[in-house]
């Protein structure tokens, strides 16, 4: 159990409230649902077991064991027998690394009297998120990338996956740049099984790139999940006076600029950006989770549990 | 320009460096929205930056605005850089250069800017190469001015000044010259002449400057001294009609003091109230020419007689004084006098040491009658010859009509109230015992000057005009009849003089009541109450302050400290305009008491001048004493053809005459228009027959007569006449009768109706009558003194009468107007007048008219005093130049360039600081409008906040599991 794992330096990322909080939660959880020990979700993902599933057209390749050969001798033709998949869940938890998730703000939630910037944010979360994984004998994975993947764990439902887990969340740093598209596409190739995508970014990128990609994670079947962070002075711009803008990822030059004199347009296309990304996750299934934070991880997180059962 | 204006100019950097300063102190704030702030930045960029641009170009222009108004920059003197189009430009393309600099990110309008800046700099050279190559002086330094030029032609400035080849005034006037040219463009110029009378050569401000450098060529050197003030004065009546808001005022003068009146506080506190109700108080730029150090110069002053009327009887001591007004001792040759044809010598001048005077006495026994011209000449050379001769004209009477009326005329000759009193006047010819002096006495006897005539009481109101004397003594009369009283107040106001001497029989409620024709107290004083004393009181000879008694009120000369008075009336000085006591007895009560009454003057006596009361008749200063009184009665106004000089000289032609009458004006044939004559005539009655009117009326002529008439009662009048060939009469404008014939007219007493009468005559005998009748008043033709050629209402009615010619010093042509006025006829003249001598061309058929005046030449003579201090070249002192100061916005500069660079140094600190304060306070109002526009559309086009909430709420359950939860958990 997770009371028993060693004081590492990376357990910092779960500290022990918020694991005593997950476990009530999961108990909370268990007690609403009424199912089966191995396999608390039904798995979207077509396999082959026991419960039958559907035909389809047999194509070269696929194994010949599976054929329904009954279907054969009715019907002249080659169909194959799908089965769905009773697993557990496989879930990999992709945090976005990009500099710009290093933006903290004022009015950030704190933990420990140090304000959270969003990666902290979606370090913390990304770990309660595989602990709660765990806990439920569910495989997690996880995938976190700057301009490219840093690291890639695949998703198992050991109890040491947790300590792989949060290794290498404690081990991740923001980065450089982001082609959030780009990068989610590589990462929705190398998904090797179809199963929960939870994505934890700002979503900094162009909106249809981004779109893009989650279209690629729903073309292979995986189900998503999106954390959206954003700090409260990225949806207020509360800034007045001269500022200078520097930014985070490197890439553009700094900006002088009046606040008070973009106010409108930059809230304006904030505001665009949301609802294009949201309303993309609405058509494609997906699961969009805002978050600001300013909200204590912990509190978004259980809030997003009730919800979701 | 001061250096303040640049330092000023450099201001316009601070909003730019606060622009600047503020952008370096942002703070720096790492973001990680860059792209949405960057694309927000893109789509806002042109506004911001149109908006920042604006204010910064506002603001940048308000400092520099500010700047320059507090600057008060002028424009280098004869400056051929058009600044009014220069300034701007450079304005503006700096506040362009500057926000080309803030926009300097936006490529496009970076260069516009700086191309518009370019093209700024361009045009204004172009302004500047063009201006050089013409010199047009065409675009100014931004609103001329009115300049009014004063340039002293007194005589002083006909000296040579030390260090310039000509005159002062020649070196003035080329600085004048030098100043039109060089003054600001768009000026305007009028040009006076400040001699004794301020001649406006361009009385209304002239902007061609051809015209001015014209005027100034033909300006000649005048005479006299200088009336700086009235010069002045009529320099702020010429900027008054000129349109430019800043005047100014330009005085070439070589700073005598006269003429200046800095002692005349209300003349001044009246100047300078008119000053300021120009637009802008004018700046007096007082330009002196220094005097010479050193000078010789001998003067002659005005010459002077020793008796006020010349008479044919005596000789006349004619006196003449030298000065010697120079820094050096001087000996004059001698000085020569010019009298009828005569030429005087005096040869006993000596040495003058500098300041000194001599008078030099002529004797001289007038042979003509009229007007004669003496001319003194001094022999000397020196700086100026203009004071070297003077000249004066006097009036040779032959005798002089006084009419004394007696009150008391019964009983022995010494008895009469009138007796000493004409004794006094005429001895021989009133000794004649016990019998009235003759009237044509005096035709007898050549050389006598005074001509009494006494009548008695009774026969006062049958006098048939007073205009045939010049001075009427009332001696011991109880009272007048109302209409003699109404008539000798008349006659005093048209000219006469008056000398009452009330004694036992006067009646103080008639002589108390005795009024003139406008309501006013007539006489001099009230009186009061007969005195009677046991105790003999004697008369204060020091009180004798009466210009005609100074002869006898010296003790030495005169015995009458010796007189006795045991009764006489005590006067009180009468609140009537002008009244004064001349003499006191010695217990202080009045003796002498006189007022001017119009034209003419009243004294009166506290006792009558007879042995009743006093031994006066009885000292031998009682001849003289009444002569003198005579003498000033007769001659109220002095000298009239001695005039000191005026912007209007009134020469009177006749004295006296102006009792009543009718103007008449007579044309060729029967059109009643054109006059060919005008004049007054008296009565309504003319028997021309063959003859003509008058000089120039022909044979067929017609005539018109107008004035009012003043009827004596309330009733109904019947008007008859009858004219050959023809009359018409009409009164209030009423057609009376036509043709001849009668009517009547309802008239109220006291009331002046306008009669208007006309009459044709075609040929042959030329005659008209009319006549009046009422109840109360027989049928007889309406008398001159029923009729006025004069509107009572209009209390200065003149009316013309025709011109005549007039020569003046130095060739001067000038033109009299004949007025006729209620104080008689006037010869006006106007304009040019400077001290000398003038000759006034009578046409022959005029002359016979003013024979009393006409010389042999058929002219009159007059002359024009000469001010006897403007020789002196007594500079403006200390203490004058203090009071200028004070009352004026006095520049002094020592130069032509000095005087250009005082007329263009307060031009923008006069004029533009207010425009340049009222653009900044302008741009003021449109920088808090638009900072405030600007702050109100960035505040409206605040959206709501972003909604970044979770749509789907947890459950009521949940939330309250979770609350548990976490309460358990202590997170």
């Amino acid at each position: 159990m997770s009371d028993s794992l060693p004081s590492q330096e990376y357990m910092r990322l779960l500290p022990g409230g918020t694991a005593g909080m997950l476990s009530r939660l999961e108990f909370l959880a268990r007690a609403k649902k009424q199912g089966p020990v191995s396999g608390r979700h039904t798995s979207p993902n077509k396999g082959f077991s026991v419960v039958f599933a559907e035909h389809r057209q047999y194509m070269p390749g696929d194994d010949l064991k599976n054929l329904d050969w009954r279907v054969f001798a009715k019907a002249d033709k080659f169909y194959i027998k799908q089965y769905i998949e009773e697993t557990n869940l496989r879930a990999t938890v992709v945090l976005d690394c990009s500099g710009s998730m290093k933006y903290c703000g004022e009015r950030a939630s704190s933990l420990d009297g140090k304000k959270l910037s969003k990666f902290e944010y979606g370090q913390y979360l990304a770990a309660a998120l595989s602990y709660l994984m765990v806990k439920q004998q569910d495989a997690v994975g996880l995938v976190t990338f700057d301009d490219q993947i840093r690291s890639f764990i695949k998703a198992a439902s050991r109890p040491s996956q947790v300590r792989l887990v949060l290794e290498a969340l404690h081990q991740a740093q923001p980065g450089q740049d982001t082609r959030l598209g780009s990068v989610l596409h590589e990462v929705a190739e190398r998904i090797p099984q179809r199963g929960l995508v939870v994505i934890i970014s700002d979503c900094f990128d162009s909106a249809e790139e981004i779109v893009k990609a989650f279209h690629h994670f729903k073309y292979r079947n995986h189900e998503i999940v999106l954390f959206h962070l954003m700090a409260e002075e990225e949806l207020t711009f509360p800034f007045t006076g001269s500022q200078e803008f520097k930014d985070l990822e490197g890439l553009s030059p700094r900006l002088k600029v009046d606040p008070r004199t973009v106010r409108s347009a930059y809230l304006e296309r904030i505001r665009q950006h949301i609802s294009q990304i949201e309303s993309a996750c609405g058509q494609l299934n997906a699961d969009y989770v805002p978050l600001n934070t300013k909200q204590p991880y912990h509190e978004a997180l259980a809030e997003f549990l009730g919800r979701r059962r | 320009m001061n250096l303040a204006l640049l330092g000023g100019l450099a201001a316009i950097a601070i909003p730019i460096i606060l622009h600047l300063l503020n952008r370096r102190t942002a703070k720096v704030l790492d973001w990680g929205a860059m792209r949405f702030l960057l694309e927000s930045v893109e789509s806002r960029k042109k506004r911001i930056q149109l908006e920042e641009a604006l204010l910064l170009a506002a603001r940048c222009l308000l400092v520099g605005l500010l700047a320059l108004a507090v600057a008060r920059p002028f424009v280098p003197p004869g400056s051929s850089v058009p600044w009014v189009v220069v300034l701007p430009a450079f304005l503006i393309a700096l506040v362009s250069l500057t926000t080309a600099l803030v926009l300097r990110g936006n490529r496009k309008w970076f260069w516009t800017l700086l191309g518009l800046a370019a093209l700024l700099a361009v045009g204004s050279a172009a302004a500047v190469y063009y201006e050089r190559q013409l010199n047009l002086k065409r675009f100014g330094t931004g609103g001329g001015k009115d300049i009014a030029l004063i340039i002293d032609t007194s005589s002083s400035m006909q000296l040579t000044s030390g260090n310039s080849p000509g005159t002062v005034f020649a070196a003035a006037v080329a600085e004048a010259r030098e100043i039109v040219d060089k003054a600001p463009a768009g000026s305007s110029f009028s040009l006076m002449m400040g001699g004794p009378v301020p001649v406006a050569r361009l009385a209304e401000p002239v902007v061609n400057r051809l015209d001015v450098t014209e005027a100034l060529n033909a300006l000649q050197p005048g005479r006299g001294r200088m009336a700086a003030f009235d010069a002045l004065a009529a320099a702020a009546v010429s900027l008054a009609r000129g349109t430019n808001p800043a005047k100014e005022i330009i005085v070439l003068t070589d700073g005598q003091n006269i003429g200046w009146e800095t002692d005349n506080k209300a003349r001044w506190d009246a100047l300078v109230a008119g000053l300021e109700t120009l637009p802008a108080p004018p700046q007096v730029i007082l330009r002196k020419f220094a005097l010479p150090a050193t000078f010789r110069n001998a003067a002659l002053s005005e010459i002077r007689y020793s008796r006020e009327v010349i008479g044919l009887d005596r000789p006349v001591s004619i006196e003449v004084t030298v000065e010697n007004t120079g820094t050096e001792a001087i000996t004059p040759g001698g000085v020569d006098l010019l009298i009828e044809g005569e030429t005087l010598k005096d040869m006993t001048l000596g040495q003058l040491p500098p300041g000194a005077r001599q008078t030099v006495r002529f004797l001289h026994q007038f042979k003509k009658p009229g007007s004669v011209i003496v001319e003194a000449k001094l022999s000397v050379t020196d700086d100026l010859p203009l004071d070297n001769t003077t000249a004066s004209v006097c009036q040779v009477v032959e005798r002089l009509g006084v009419l004394i009326i007696d009150g008391n005329p019964s009983g022995p000759f010494l008895e009469r109230a009138g007796a000493f009193t004409a004794l006094a006047l005429a001895p021989a010819s009133a000794l004649q015992a016990g019998r009235e002096p003759q009237k044509d006495r005096a035709k007898d006897q050549a050389g006598v000057a005074l001509d009494p005539e006494v009548i008695p009481l009774s026969r006062a109101a049958s006098v048939e005009s007073f205009a045939a004397y010049e001075v009427v003594i009332l001696c011991d009369v109880p009272k007048l009849a109302d209409s003699t009283a109404r008539r000798l107040a008349a006659w005093v106001h048209t000219g006469g003089g008056l000398l009452v001497a009330p004694g036992r029989q006067a009646l103080p409620e008639f002589y108390n009541n005795w009024r003139d024709a406008a309501g006013q107290p007539f006489l001099p004083a009230r009186l009061l109450s007969e005195r009677i004393s046991r105790d003999p009181a004697g008369l204060a000879l020091p009180g004798f302050t009466h210009p005609a008694l100074a002869m006898v009120a010296d003790p030495r000369q005169s015995d009458l400290g010796g007189a006795l008075f045991t009764r006489w009336w005590r006067l009180e000085p009468g609140d009537g305009g002008g009244s004064a006591t001349g003499a006191r007895l010695g217990n202080g009560d009045a003796f002498l008491t006189g007022r001017k009454a119009g034209f003419g003057s009243v004294l009166m006596t506290c006792v009558n001048l007879d042995a009743s009361g006093s031994n006066l008749p009885s000292r031998q200063a009682f001849v003289p004493m009444v002569h003198q009184l005579v003498y000033h009665l007769a001659n109220p106004s002095g000298q009239p053809f001695n005039q000191a000089p005026a912007r209007q000289l009134n020469l009177p032609l006749t004295s006296g005459m102006a009792e009543g009458g009718l103007r008449g004006e007579y044309f060729k044939g029967r059109q009643l228009s054109g006059p060919v004559l005008v004049r007054i005539d008296g009565k309504t009655e003319f028997q021309w027959g063959n003859h003509s009117p008058g000089p120039g009326v022909p044979e067929d002529f017609s005539a018109r007569w107008t004035g009012m008439i003043l009827p004596g009662y309330s009733e109904e009048y019947v008007f008859d006449g009858w004219g050959d060939d023809s009359l018409s009469l009409f009164i209030n404008d009423q057609l009376v009768f036509e043709r001849g014939g009668d009517g009547k007219v309802r008239l109220e007493a006291g009331k002046a109706y306008p009669i208007r009468m006309e009459f044709f005559d075609r040929s042959g005998g030329a005659s008209l009558q009319l006549s009046w009748r009422s109840p109360s008043q027989p049928r007889g033709i309406i008398p001159a003194s029923a009729l006025t050629p004069f509107s009572p209402e209009a209390e200065e009615t003149e009316l013309g009468m025709g011109r005549w010619d007039v020569t003046g010093p130095d060739g001067r042509l000038l033109q009299a107007e004949l007025k006729f006025t209620r104080g008689g006829l006037v010869a006006r003249l106007g304009g040019d007048i400077v001290p000398g001598l003038y000759r006034m061309n009578v046409p022959q058929a005029s002359a016979p008219q003013f024979s009393r005046l006409v010389n042999d030449d058929g002219t009159i003579p007059f002359t024009v005093t000469d001010d006897a201090s403007e020789s002196r070249l007594k500079p403006l002192g200390a203490t004058e130049l203090k009071v200028l100061r004070e009352r004026l916005k006095l520049v002094e500069p020592q130069s032509a360039a000095e005087v250009v660079a005082a007329l263009t140094g307060q031009q923008f600190g006069e004029e533009l600081w207010k425009y340049l304060a009222a653009g900044a306070l302008f741009l003021l109002l449109a920088e808090i409008a638009l900072s405030r526009w600007i702050a109100l559309s960035r505040r409206s086009g605040e959206p709501e906040a972003v909604n970044f909430e979770n749509r789907r709420e947890p459950s009521a359950q949940f939330k309250e599991q979770l609350k548990r939860v976490q309460e358990t958990a202590g997170v």
